[in-house]
C-alpha cells in the first residue's frame, strides 16, 4: 500500500525550504521579501505542479508544511497553487518568483498591493480579475495589509478546479505545520515550567487538551497526504478538498487556543510569539476562496 | 428575563439608575471596558464614587450603605454591558480586606480615597518563578527596626502604570516556608526604588515587570499579620473572581456579534442561526450560573466553588463567542480593526487572569467533587 505521511520533516525537500527560511525569513515579516521569494522560486517552490518545474501535489504538501512551520509570510498560497493554471507570460513570472498571485473573494484582496495578478476562485470556475475601482488598504487581525475594493472579472482561469484544489491543499498542510510547530513550542513550555511543585505537563488539565490537539493536527496533515494522493490519482471533488480545508482550520484553531491557555500570560504577551502564529492561522484559516463566507467555520 | 424574577424591585431600579448615570458617554472609548483603570476608567470611577457607588456594600461604620453584594454586582455587571470599565480592585478587593483585617490607621488613611475613586491600585501577586501556584514566591520583605526592606521581581502586573499604590504579597518566612511565611504590604508604586516595565500584550495593551529594589515600607503598611496573607488572599480573590466576566460582558458580545453578522448579511443564514442559538443557550445557563453565585454571597455562604465555576464558566464563554463569531465572519471579521477582531485578541486574557481555567477546572474537581489531587 502506499504510505500516508503525517509528518514531512525527514523529507528532503521539506529540510530544503525549511533551510530558505531560516536564511531568509525576518521574524515578525508580513509580506515575504524579494530575496525570500526569489529563493523559494530556485528551490522550485513557486512551480510545483507546473510543466517547467515538476512535482506533484505530494511535494506541495510537504512544502507547505514546512513553510507553515516557519510561518512564511505573503501571499504564498495562492501563488504557488495558482501557477500551474496560468498561462505564460504570467506563469514564467510566477514561477520565477518576479510576481506574487492573490485570491479575492471579489471585494477583499489579501496582500493586493503587492500582488501583481489577482484571481477569482469559486469551485470549478475561475477568472483573472483586475480592480474595477481605487483600493483602500486596511489593517488585519495579524497586521498584514490587504486591499478592499471591487474587481471585475477579466478572463476566464485555465483549470480553475485544480487551482482550487491545489489551494485548499496547500493552505491546509500550511495551517497544519504552523499548528503542529506551535504545540512543539508549547510542549517544550510546559515540560519545564514549574508550577506546584511539579512541570506543567505533568497535570493533565495542560497535557491532556495539548495532547488531543497532537492527535487532531496529525492526523490533518495525515489527510493532507492523503488528498494529495487522491489529486495525483485523479480529478478531486470540491467538496472534498473543501471538508479537508474545513478540518485543517477547525484543529488548527482549536490547537492555537488550546497553546494560549498550556502558555498562559507568555502567550498573551506580544515578546511570546504566540500570538504571531495563532493569528496567522485564524486570518489564513478564512483566506478566500471559500464557498461562502462561513464555510471556514461549518 | 432572569434578572427581574431574581432581584428586587429595588435592585432592579438602582440598575436603572446605573444604566441612566452611563447612557451617554462623552469621551469614554467603546471599548474603555478593555482599557485597564486608569484614564477615563478613574475618571468614570471618581464619578461613581461622587454617588456613594463604589462602597455600597461596606459597613455604615466604614461610610458604606451596608447594602448586599447584589447591589455591586449589578453596578459592575451594567458598567460591563456598557463596556464602560471593568469592577476597581481598590474600593472592591482591598477595601474588604482593610476593613476585616486593617489597623484604624489604615482604614482612616485609604477608605476615604477608595470610596472616591481616586485611589488606583494594582495587585502585585504573580513572580516569574510563582504564576498560579504563588505559594513559591520569592519577593522578600526583611524587617528592619520599623521597616521592611523589599527585593523582588512582579510580572504580568496589571494596572502598576497607572497605580499610586501596590497591594504587594511578599514572602517574610524563611525561603521554604510556603504559604505560612506570605504577608500583605501595601506599597508606594511612586517609590524610586520600584522600576515598572512595560509587558505589550496581544490585545494592544499591556501588562507590567515590577521590579522592587530596597523598596523600604514602613511597618504600619503591613495589612494584617506578619505570614498571614495566605487566608486573606484566597478568600478575597475567592470571593471576587465571579466578577471577572460578567454576564453583562457576555451579553453586549453577543450583540455585537448578532450586529457584525447582520452589517455582514450572514443573520438570517439558517446555520448561523442555529450557531448562535447554541452560543445564546449557553449564555443563559452561565448568567444563571453568576447570579446563583452572587445570591449565595448575598446570604452569607461559602461562594468559593460557585465563583469558580462561574468564572469558568464565563471566562470559557467570552472565549467561545469570539472564536466563533470570528470563524463565522470569514475575512469580513479580520479587516478594519473589528469589534470581534479585537474581542478575539483580548478573549484570551480571560482565560488567564484572576486564575487560569485549569485551576477553575482543578478547584471544582477537589472542592466540588472530593476528586483527590485531581492530577
Amino acid at each position: 500500500m502506499n504510505e500516508l505521511v503525517s509528518d514531512h520533516q525527514n523529507n528532503d525537500f521539506s529540510r530544503t525550504v525549511s533551510a530558505v527560511l531560516e536564511r531568509r525569513l525576518t521574524p515578525g515579516a508580513l509580506c515575504a521579501s524579494p530575496e525570500l521569494w526569489s529563493d523559494l522560486a530556485d528551490v522550485g517552490l513557486l512551480g510545483i505542479c507546473t510543466d517547467a518545474v515538476g512535482g506533484g501535489p505530494r511535494d506541495l504538501v510537504v512544502g507547505f508544511d514546512a513553510l507553515g512551520r516557519g510561518l512564511c509570510p505573503g501571499p504564498i498560497v495562492a501563488t504557488a497553487a495558482l501557477a500551474p493554471s496560468l498561462a505564460d507570460p504570467l506563469q514564467s513570472e510566477v514561477v520565477s518568483g518576479r510576481m506574487m498571485v492573490t485570491v479575492t473573494d471579489g471585494a477583499i484582496a489579501p496582500w493586493g498591493d503587492d500582488s501583481g495578478c489577482v484571481v477569482e476562485l469559486q469551485g470549478d470556475q475561475g477568472w483573472l480579475v483586475s480592480a474595477s475601482g481605487p483600493l483602500r488598504a486596511t489593517q488585519t487581525l495579524t497586521g498584514e495589509q490587504w486591499s478592499i475594493g471591487t474587481f471585475a472579472r477579466a478572463e476566464p482561469l485555465g483549470d480553475a478546479g485544480r487551482a482550487f484544489l491545489l489551494f485548499q491543499l496547500a493552505l491546509s498542510a500550511y495551517l497544519a505545520g504552523a499548528a503542529y510547530q506551535l504545540i512543539l513550542r508549547a510542549a517544550d513550555y510546559v515540560r519545564v515550567r514549574e508550577q506546584f511543585g511539579r512541570t506543567l505537563g505533568d497535570f493533565q488539565a495542560v497535557a491532556h487538551p495539548l495532547a488531543v490537539s497532537y492527535a487532531e493536527i496529525s492526523a490533518v496533515r495525515a489527510l493532507c497526504d492523503g488528498v494529495a494522493l487522491e489529486a495525483s490519482a485523479g480529478p478531486v471533488a470540491a467538496a472534498r478538498s473543501m471538508a479537508l480545508r474545513r478540518q485543517a482550520g477547525a484543529a488548527a484553531r482549536r490547537a492555537a487556543s488550546c497553546v494560549h491557555q498550556a502558555m498562559g500570560a507568555i502567550g498573551f504577551s506580544v515578546e511570546g510569539g504566540v500570538s504571531d502564529v495563532s493569528r496567522r492561522i485564524q486570518q489564513w484559516s478564512v483566506l478566500p476562496p471559500l464557498r461562502d463566507a462561513t464555510a471556514a467555520a461549518r | 428575563m432572569l434578572y427581574g424574577v431574581v432581584f428586587s424591585a429595588e435592585e432592579l431600579a438602582f440598575r436603572d439608575s446605573v444604566a441612566a448615570a452611563v447612557a451617554a458617554p462623552s469621551d469614554r472609548s467603546v471599548r474603555q471596558y478593555f482599557l485597564g483603570r486608569g484614564g477615563a476608567s478613574r475618571a468614570l470611577y471618581r464619578e461613581l464614587g461622587e454617588r456613594g457607588w463604589l462602597s455600597l456594600s461596606w459597613p455604615l461604620s466604614f461610610g458604606g450603605r451596608d447594602l448586599p453584594l447584589s447591589y455591586e454586582f449589578l453596578l459592575w455587571d451594567t458598567l460591563a454591558y456598557r463596556r464602560a470599565c471593568r469592577p476597581d480592585i481598590g474600593p472592591g478587593l482591598i477595601a474588604r480586606v482593610l476593613i476585616e483585617h486593617g489597623t484604624r490607621q489604615q482604614q482612616d488613611k485609604y477608605l476615604p480615597a477608595l470610596a472616591e475613586g481616586s485611589l488606583a491600585c494594582s495587585l502585585g501577586y504573580s513572580e516569574p518563578a510563582a504564576g498560579s501556584d504563588l505559594t513559591h514566591l520569592r519577593t522578600r520583605a526583611t524587617r528592619h527596626g520599623d521597616s521592611y526592606v523589599v527585593h523582588g521581581h512582579k510580572i504580568w502586573t496589571s494596572e502598576a502604570h497607572h497605580a499610586t499604590k501596590l497591594w504587594l504579597l511578599c514572602r517574610t518566612g524563611d525561603n521554604d516556608s510556603g504559604k505560612r511565611g506570605l504577608t500583605i504590604l501595601f506599597v508606594d508604586l511612586r517609590d524610586p526604588q520600584i522600576h515598572i516595565s512595560p509587558i505589550p500584550t496581544m490585545d494592544g495593551h499591556q501588562l507590567n515587570e515590577v521590579v522592587l529594589d530596597g523598596v523600604v515600607v514602613p511597618v504600619e503598611e503591613r495589612v494584617g499579620a506578619e505570614g498571614g496573607a495566605w487566608e486573606i488572599i484566597v478568600r478575597s480573590l475567592a470571593v471576587e473572581r465571579h466578577t471577572q466576566v460578567l454576564p453583562g460582558r457576555l451579553r453586549r458580545d453577543l450583540e455585537e456579534l448578532w450586529r457584525s453578522l447582520r452589517d455582514a448579511g450572514l443573520a438570517d443564514d439558517g446555520w448561523v442561526r442555529h450557531v448562535m442559538e447554541e452560543l445564546e443557550g449557553e449564555f443563559a445557563a452561565v448568567e444563571a450560573s453568576s447570579l446563583a453565585t452572587v445570591s449565595e454571597l448575598v446570604a452569607g455562604g461559602d461562594a468559593v466553588i460557585p465563583a469558580a465555576r462561574s468564572k469558568y464558566l464565563a471566562a470559557a464563554l467570552s472565549q467561545k463567542i469570539a472564536r466563533v463569531g470570528l470563524d463565522l465572519l470569514g475575512t469580513g471579521g479580520v479587516i478594519d480593526d473589528s469589534e470581534l477582531a479585537f474581542l478575539w485578541r483580548q478573549c484570551v486574557a480571560e482565560g488567564i487572569a484572576g486564575g487560569t481555567l485549569e485551576v477553575m477546572i482543578s478547584m471544582l474537581a477537589r472542592q466540588g467533587l472530593q476528586l483527590g489531587s485531581t492530577r
